[in-house]
């Protein structure tokens, strides 16, 4: 029995973050509009102090609250993911909303509040707390995405977001309903021993009907096809570093919850959803690739190239096998993570930087960014090159993980869609890099970038770099973290 | 065996790739002419050069030298370098014709920049930059010891390739053919990636100096076709063979410099390389015999054929080119000792002609401003030594004695001729390379003759003299193919191409670099090739004239558009997908669930012969009635919802169907989850209508209209998707309900425990406020931020649309002011329904502390209260509007209401924590105090945890009302109609 001392220490991570949040909050009603600018570094702050927090848990393995939380390396991988981008897009965002809202402060509250619900999605073992995060990592997400109160656009993505998200909440808990319906339990490992015990006796029909339901759920936090169509039009119109986080962050919260459930509730049931999630896998790479081809705004392209991440990344899940890849697989998952998180941050960014020099998103407004400010074209190069899988960058690294394990089970033709997928995402992402290195920029003005624009791009660039060429210690911390 | 000294050499590379970045920043850029730059920097390929030659004598023909870094341990990656006589031949060919290429195109620019009027300096720095980028890479791919090096660095050669290719970035055919090139080159390394990784998952090793001695284990595993398909697939597009070809002649649009180094001499001898490297491994079997010959005679013929009606002279250098590789792909997939010395012959005799050839063609181009066949001529009175170079290169070429290319071809046609070669290939080889040799004699002649001798077709060119060092680095390669012919017997050139081959055959391979060798088969061959070559050069106005005009419908370049084409035409149809309407994307959700169970949901393995037991009605009692009459109002209800054509009815309608879970859930029984759903149901009516009021009344029934007057095809198409989904969920929850275990394991533990742990007869309040308190305490701040999340939506939306009014400040001011009393949408409200609404609030309080008090024990909780003391509110602001509202309930106020509630049950948990060690532990607070208290209730955690709720689920929702309730501009609108 731990005292509640220990309890307190144990859930740490958490509650700085809420008092961060809260004292952000109150901060920003009394502070006043000339010292608005401490706000995001009294963010960040907390974000450092949750940062150490979660540090210290490291070799924690602790079950809280009648099973309901867990602590595991898994969960503290992904209380750092998640404060790394939420850190990165505070400082992305100082300067964002300068004359776009009046209220500023309560965009890093919420945020903060965002970073709570991934690390409890991260520690959730049970189906209630479960929804219960996903549900705080939504409705913060949607309140964020329609933050420009001034912006049309935003205000749209921010009400569709919200059905889409409700609807897709909805299916998810009728799953999570007949889970509890076929096991009698909420508890994830629980539930994982009733389905093995029962295994072999009775109909699947129910547990495989409630995977498909929860994969609606997941499947629209990571964005994979079909449930992804949410995701062009909410980043979109969101505010560019909220789009941002919502490309890696509450990505990287899918997919730890994704993992979580399907590894420890239903592993037994690991040959039906391999299928479906390779199903899923192939149409989500593909969409993602073919339909980003024609963007003409560079928020819509990273959000269908995101789309098409969230494909790379699922092939994982399909080749998880208890036996041969087990840790391998996920390791390579949480690695691909870790790598897509700095190459995507810092793309966005140079959207940020761009659109605050230009004010709009159009990729024919990249014409020239080379004579503009190489430094920006440079770094959107080296994200690019990331993203499509070229090396010596992280996301590289990261799909050849994931590709050995898939050529481990002999999955070949996975990796070969994938590889053509590649190809074909060579296509956007030269489009963008055509305009920006080749086509003379309509307006010759240089774009300055900001002190803390900076930090960021550098923090990323170094980090895309850094993950690929400094390999080893970043996937023996994927290999540490990957026990579920 | 770490040997750091091999990473010099690619490292000198890489130390002039700085050198030419640093040489672009001013002020170097403006005190160095380019020409002399060029001067500079081919000093560190020449040092690379001399790095290579210096280890030559203390290289083993059978262990080579190597380098290890381990990169990625776990999985067995490595960055590794690893170097044998095969290496430093492809080493020292690229980093000598590198050297005179630096210095080619130091006098090239520097010609160019004087030629044209405007000139960024910085740019021509830049082709320098990645012409060593280029050179880094291709030194690393032909020395790499692992896969992932190999893999990393092919793939940088070919970006290297492509910014070389589009570097005129104003020219279209440049940009496109360097796109093309990239695509091709690019799909290929993929490929090729995913065959390095089959081999070292067989291999169990991703290093070279493992892989290469694991032959037999590749060559019999089930994953051998596969492994050398992919390994192909990546030569081939590198390499330009049939059909991949169609990359070399488009990439011709790069500034000359680079296609005499990138695309002759060096980065489309990869493919070449990789499959002489992996000969060992992959060969030696009939599949790699037919793949390879077939794919380069195919090759072969098409480059020959096409090369021999080509104008430009580029062009037809590059077709040969292709030619030329198809060659030497055929010879891999001889897998003889002689095929292997021609091998090594051909790849240096083809190096050093096709390099001059191709720095030559750019001094042409230079000197007269085209490269145009049919303007061109007459020039060897403005270039002699131009001209002389030119005809050395060009004999090579052709193959003809004394020069080093007749050896190459002798060579060849001794393979093509080695009687191990099965047959039908023993006569179609010889005859095909026959055919080749006398194209490209004949495409030799054209060259020469054509360009230098005969009459200036063109009278307005007007060729200037180029610079007499150009032309001499030109003429570098040419003359060191004459220099080894005629040498009487280079025995260390001989030995060291002997080792080379000996590292691609696996055994000994004898070289002899002779140019005579008696009366073979070969040389009669040879001849008869010099002869109809002959005869086609003398025909070759006729027959070029012919060849021009034949449009070659059927080429692989049409693949390449349909491929294109395709990519652009599924992204179309993609695209169609996403038009952003919420109702498409609703579809394509419950669309792809229903696919998904029915794809996934294991329909083979259920038991279609045992019939379902379906769930008997229980007839007996009059309850039945009830029960019937609950189910009818679910189903009707929810049909309305969707059919009815007005929303506050359809509202109405969801309601009922709502009400009616209800009342079976109180026939089930389970008073708790009735009581909970009713109250729920009622407050979501309620703010529905209350949102569905704030809209404009023309909006509303724009909205209306569009649901109900549109398409039948697609109100039918929804309704489909509607029952289809119906029926999916109903099928699941009955094998749901007849499958699942009878008994649950939890209920008897909570059962036992309550009474003890929680102090309370009810479960489901025990469970809420004990059991799993963190997740109500969580819970009750989503809904929390739920009810902020409409008001930050709402009201700032509100602000937005000009509804000054709406700051508070004016808001107290108008309260103030109002009298009349209005309902929701300005409608007026009769006396009694007003009476009805003042006792409704205090009787829902009264209910609500009840509820709250003896929750604990019976039915009901602190969210229950909670709820039902806002429908009570929400009953005032339909009844009397929001003025008359804010006005009466001055306490209402929401943000303190749920700070309290959080605060409330954080104390009262910390409290707990304090007490017991457990947060949100149960505590009854009575008896330690020592009060009493009535019967059935206990100031316990539990108590104040559901005041706590109430708190919290009250200020949320009366955000929610308050917001909706608010008057907007709207309303006025629509009040005033």
């Amino acid at each position: 029995m731990l005292i509640a001392s220990q309890i307190l220490g144990l859930i740490a991570p958490q509650w700085i973050l809420l008092v961060a949040a809260m004292l952000v909050l109150a901060l920003d009603l009394t502070l006043g509009e000339e010292r608005e600018g401490w706000l995001p570094y009294i963010a960040l702050l907390g974000l450092g102090a949750a940062l150490v927090a979660s540090l210290s848990l490291w070799n924690r393995q602790v079950a809280l609250f009648e099973g309901l939380f867990l602590i595991d390396r898994f969960a503290v991988f992904f209380q750092i993911i998640a404060v790394l981008a939420t850190g990165l897009v505070i400082l992305a965002s100082i300067g964002y909303f300068e004359g776009k809202t009046p209220y500023k402060g309560q965009f890093y509250a919420l945020l903060l509040v965002t970073a709570l619900a991934i690390t409890l999605l991260a520690s959730a073992a049970d189906l209630v707390m479960v929804f219960i995060s996903i549900e705080v990592l939504s409705v913060t997400s949607y309140t964020l995405t329609g933050y420009l109160i001034a912006d049309r656009k935003s205000t749209e993505a921010g009400l569709k977001f919200f059905l889409y998200g409700a609807a897709a909440s909805a299916i998810m808990l009728y799953g999570m309903t007949l889970l509890y319906g076929a096991t009698g339990s909420t508890n994830l490992a629980e539930i994982g021993r009733t389905l093995s015990l029962a295994s072999g006796e009775g109909s699947r029909w129910l547990p495989i009907a409630a995977i498909v339901m929860l994969l609606v759920g997941f499947g629209f936090k990571v964005s994979a096809a079909p449930f992804h169509q949410w995701a062009p039009d909410v980043y979109e119109g969101a505010p560019t570093p909220f789009a941002a986080f919502l490309s890696v962050g509450s990505k990287a919260a899918g997919f730890a919850i994704l993992l979580r459930v399907f590894l420890t509730a239903l592993p037994d049931f690991r040959v039906d959803w391999f299928a479906l999630v390779t199903t899923l896998s192939i149409a989500t790479m593909t969409l993602g690739n073919l339909i980003a081809i024609f963007q003409e705004n560079i928020k819509r392209m990273l959000a269908y190239s995101s789309i098409a991440q969230a494909g790379y990344i699922l092939i994982g899940l399909a080749c998880w096998d208890p036996q041969a890849t087990g840790r391998e697989s996920i390791s390579a998952i949480l690695f691909y993570l870790l790598a897509y998180l700095f190459t995507n941050l810092g793309a966005f960014t140079v959207v940020i930087a761009v659109e605050r020099a230009v004010g709009t998103n159009e990729i024919s407004d990249y014409a020239g960014l080379i004579r503009r400010n190489p430094w920006l074209a440079a770094a959107l190069f080296v994200f690019f090159l990331s993203l499509v899988g070229i090396p010596p960058t992280g996301v590289f690294v990261g799909k050849l993980l994931i590709f050995a394990a898939a050529v481990r089970l002999e999955y070949y033709a996975l990796v070969i869609v994938a590889l053509i997928n590649g190809v074909i995402s060579l296509y956007y992402y030269y489009g963008v890099l055509r305009r920006v290195f080749f086509l003379a920029p309509r307006d010759e003005a240089p774009i300055a970038v900001s002190t803390p624009l900076r930090v960021v791009l550098a923090v990323t660039l170094i980090m895309t770099l850094g993950t690929a060429i400094f390999a080893q210690p970043f996937i023996r911390l994927a290999l540490t973290s990957a026990v579920l | 065996m770490t040997d750091w000294g091999l990473v010099l050499i690619p490292a000198m590379c890489l130390v002039g790739l700085t050198g030419s970045v640093l040489l672009a920043v001013p002020p170097l850029n403006l005190r160095l002419p380019v020409r002399r730059a060029g001067w500079l920097l081919s000093l560190f390929p020449a040092g690379s050069s001399v790095l290579i030659l210096s280890r030559l004598p203390s290289l083993s023909a059978v262990s080579p030298q190597s380098f290890k870094l381990d990169w990625i341990p776990s999985l067995g990656l490595t960055a590794g370098l690893y170097f044998d006589h095969l290496s430093a031949l492809f080493g020292l060919l690229i980093t000598g014709i590198g050297t005179l290429v630096v210095i080619y195109a130091g006098y090239y620019f520097d010609q160019s920049a004087s030629s044209r009027s405007t000139i960024s300096p910085w740019r021509e720095w830049r082709f320098l930059a990645f012409l060593f980028l280029f050179m880094a890479a291709m030194v690393t791919v032909v020395m790499a010891g692992d896969v992932l090096t190999l893999f990393i660095s092919w793939e940088l050669t070919s970006v290297a390739s492509f910014l070389l290719i589009g570097y005129r970035q104003q020219d279209q055919a440049a940009r496109q053919g360097a796109f093309k090139s990239l695509l091709i080159t690019g799909a290929g390394g993929v490929a090729l990636l995913l065959g390095l990784l089959v081999l070292s998952s067989v291999t169990g090793s991703g290093e070279f100096a493992h892989i290469l001695t694991a032959g037999d284990l590749v060559r019999s595993s089930p994953l051998y076709l596969l492994a050398l398909a992919l390994v192909a697939l990546g030569a081939f597009t590198k390499s330009a063979q049939f059909p991949f070809h169609i990359w070399l002649p488009d990439a011709m649009g790069a500034p000359t410099p680079a296609s005499a180094y990138l695309h002759s001499a060096t980065m489309v001898k990869a493919g070449i390389f990789l499959l002489a490297r992996l000969n060992p491994v992959l060969g030696f079997t009939d599949e790699w015999f037919w793949l390879l010959t077939a794919v380069g005679g195919i090759t072969m013929l098409t480059g020959a054929s096409a090369g021999f009606r080509q104008n430009d002279l580029k062009a037809l250098l590059a077709y040969s080119t292709i030619s030329q590789l198809g060659v030497l792909i055929m010879l891999i997939g001889q897998d003889t000792e002689i095929a292997f010395k021609a091998l090594v012959i051909s790849i240096l005799a083809h190096a050093l002609y096709k390099s001059a050839l191709f720095m030559l063609v750019g001094i042409v181009d230079h000197a007269t401003g085209t490269r145009d066949l049919r303007r061109l001529g007459g020039l060897v009175r403005t270039m002699p030594i131009a001209f002389l170079a030119t005809g050395v290169a060009a004999m090579s070429m052709a193959g003809l004695p004394p020069l080093f290319g007749f050896l190459a071809k002798e060579t060849l046609l001794a393979t093509a001729t080695h009687p191990n070669v099965p047959p039908l290939a023993n006569v179609v080889l010889p005859a095909t390379t026959v055919i080749a040799g006398a194209l490209i004699l004949a495409q030799a002649g054209v060259v020469v003759w054509d360009s230098f001798l005969g009459r200036p077709r063109d009278q307005s060119l007007h060729p200037h003299r180029p610079p007499a060092f150009m032309c001499l680095v030109a003429t570098v390669p040419a003359v060191l193919s004459l220099t080894i012919g005629l040498l009487p017997e280079p025995e260390p050139i001989a030995s060291f191409l002997a080792n080379a081959a000996a590292a691609v055959y696996g055994s000994k391979v004898k070289v002899s670099l002779a140019l005579w060798n008696g009366i073979t088969v070969p040389l009669l061959l040879s001849a008869v090739a010099v002869c109809s070559g002959m005869v086609l050069f003398v025909l070759r106005h006729p027959l070029r004239e012919r060849l021009s005009r034949t449009d070659p419908r059927w080429s692989a370049n049409t693949l390449y558009r349909w491929s294109v084409g395709l990519i652009d035409g599924s992204a179309f149809v993609a695209t169609r997908l996403q038009g952003g309407k919420l109702r498409t994307y609703m579809a394509t959700v419950i669309l792809g669930m229903l696919a998904l169970v029915f794809g996934f949901g294991d329909l083979a393995q259920w038991h279609w012969e045992t019939p379902l037991t379906l769930p008997t009605l229980d007839t007996t009692g009059e309850i039945v009635v009830l029960r019937i009459f609950a189910l009818l109002v679910v189903v009707t209800g929810a049909a309305a919802t969707i059919g009815l054509p007005r929303d506050f009815w359809a509202v109405v309608a969801l309601g009922s169907s709502g009400m009616a879970v209800a009342i079976l859930m109180v026939l089930e029984p389970a008073p708790d989850v009735a009581l909970v759903q009713l109250v729920a149901d009622i407050l979501t009516v309620v703010i529905l209508v209350l949102a569905l009021a704030r809209l404009p009344r023309s909006q509303r029934q724009r909205a209306n209209d569009l649901m109900f007057l549109q398409s039948r095809a697609s109100l039918v198409r929804d309704s489909l998707i509607a029952v289809a989904a119906g029926a999916v969920v109903a099928l699941v929850t009955l094998v749901g309900l007849t499958s699942r275990p009878r008994t649950s394991a939890v209920t008897p533990y909570y059962e036992d425990t309550a009474k003890v742990l929680a102090g309370t007869k009810d479960i489901v309040g025990a469970i809420l406020v004990d059991y799993r308190a963190l997740d109500t305490l969580i819970e009750i701040a989503v809904f929390g931020l739920a009810g902020l999340g409409v008001y930050t939506l709402l009201r700032h939306a509100s602000v937005k649309a000009g509804d000054h009014n709406e700051s508070d400040a004016t808001d107290r001011q108008s309260i103030a002011g109002a009298q009349d009393v209005f309902g929701i949408a300005g409608a007026e409200t009769s006396s009694f329904v007003h009476a009805l609404a003042y006792v409704s609030l205090p009787l829902a309080m009264v209910i609500g502390l009840v509820h709250i008090m003896y929750g604990h024990d019976q039915p009901g909780d602190g969210f229950t209260a909670g709820v039902i003391i806002s429908l009570a509110i929400g009953f005032w602001y339909v009844v009397f509007g929001f003025r008359q509202v804010r006005r009466q309930l001055t306490w209402l106020r929401s943000a303190p209401l749920i700070a309290t509630g959080l605060l409330l049950a954080i104390a009262s948990g910390t409290a707990a924590a304090c007490h017991t060690g457990s947060f949100l532990g149960h505590v009854d607070w009575g008896e330690v105090i020592g009060i009493s208290l009535p019967r059935g209730f206990a100031l316990s955690t539990s108590f104040l945890f559901e005041v706590a709720i109430c708190l919290t689920v009250l200020g949320s929702a009366s955000y929610i009302l308050d917001t909706l309730g608010r008057p907007g501009a709207t309303e006025h609108e629509s009040a005033g109609k």
